[in-house]
């Protein structure tokens, strides 16, 4: 006859509280904590800002967008306005000799 | 989350100068978690340009509410990037762990001597060899001191899980370290 050789099953592994407390103090003392370089941190933030700047012109609201080109628009009209307006009403320059005396006569005065 | 960080959050969304505030609050926080996954600087350091850049694009959109704390966002972000990161760095993973030695022991004297200084080496190799996301869960647990909750925030699982994931992340390093030591007796 043959002899049945027994086989047990593992259901669950446990692990000691002390020995769990031993792992994890050293896990925390091989995973220390790490200062990122200066450099890098102050580079980083000022090419993040740059980057937050120029998403924010880019997302304005259309609104704001129609209004800025609208009023730009209009100013600029106006402005052309007014201009064309102050030439028509202005005196002509007056001439830096007299029209009406010939140069030739005041002379001979 | 205090009601400062909200308001700082909500300030962030159109305003940089609240934005560079939120960033120098974390930016050694998620450089320490790319580092202690990489193992370099310049890939922790590339990794931590690109999660604060995908904040940066995606912090309008934040809700903070539920289990959604802000360090959760922005840890899970860093998290996608890392577990890209993996897969595109298979074959040449590793961690730089090798800086920091056990020499002088602020440990109380029982467990100096239960992990010894050749149990550190062991050690260390044994946690180079686990997966992504036990590694994962060990960097935020010992090194950002999460709790399981906020863990499980991050890592998208339940507090249950994570608990479950952190046994077998025990056992499994003893293990390693055991066969280790035994294979180093036998040779």
């Amino acid at each position: 006859m043959f002899r049945r050789k027994r086989q047990y099953i593992v259901l669950q592994e446990s692990i000691l509280p002390e020995e769990q407390r031993a792992l994890e103090i050293a896990i925390r003392r091989i995973l220390a904590p790490v200062d990122p370089p200066e450099r890098f941190v102050a580079e980083l933030e000022r090419s993040l800002l740059a980057e937050m700047e120029r998403l924010l012109l880019r997302t304005l609201p259309l609104s704001l967008r129609r209004v800025a080109v609208g009023g730009a628009l209009l100013g600029g009209l106006a402005a052309w306005f007014l201009w064309h307006r102050y030439r028509a009403e202005a005196p002509p320059l007056a001439p830096a000799v007299a029209e009406n005396v010939p140069p030739v006569i005041a002379m001979a005065h | 989350m205090t009601q400062e960080e909200l308001e700082l959050i909500a300030r962030a969304k159109h305003d940089p100068e609240a934005f560079g505030q939120l960033y120098r609050r974390y930016v050694k926080r998620i450089y320490n978690y790319h580092y202690h996954h990489t193992g370099n600087v310049a890939d922790a350091e590339d990794l931590t340009s690109r999660t604060f850049y995908r904040a940066l694009r995606h912090i309008g959109r934040y809700q903070p509410r539920g289990e959604g704390t802000f360090q959760a966002w922005l840890f899970r972000i860093a998290h996608n990037l890392v577990v890209n990161w993996y897969r595109d760095h298979q074959p040449q993973r590793h961690i730089a762990l090798e800086s920091v030695e056990p020499l002088s022991s602020p440990l109380p004297a029982p467990y100096d001597r239960i992990i010894r200084a050749e149990e550190y080496a062991r050690l260390r190799r044994a946690l180079e060899s686990l997966p992504e996301d036990r590694k994962t869960l060990i960097i935020l647990k010992f090194v950002e001191r999460m709790t399981n909750a906020e863990i499980a925030a991050v890592m998208g699982k339940t507090e249950g899980a994570i608990k479950a994931l952190y046994h077998r992340t025990l056992i499994s390093l003893r293990k390693a370290m055991a066969e280790e030591g035994e294979s180093h007796v036998q040779t």
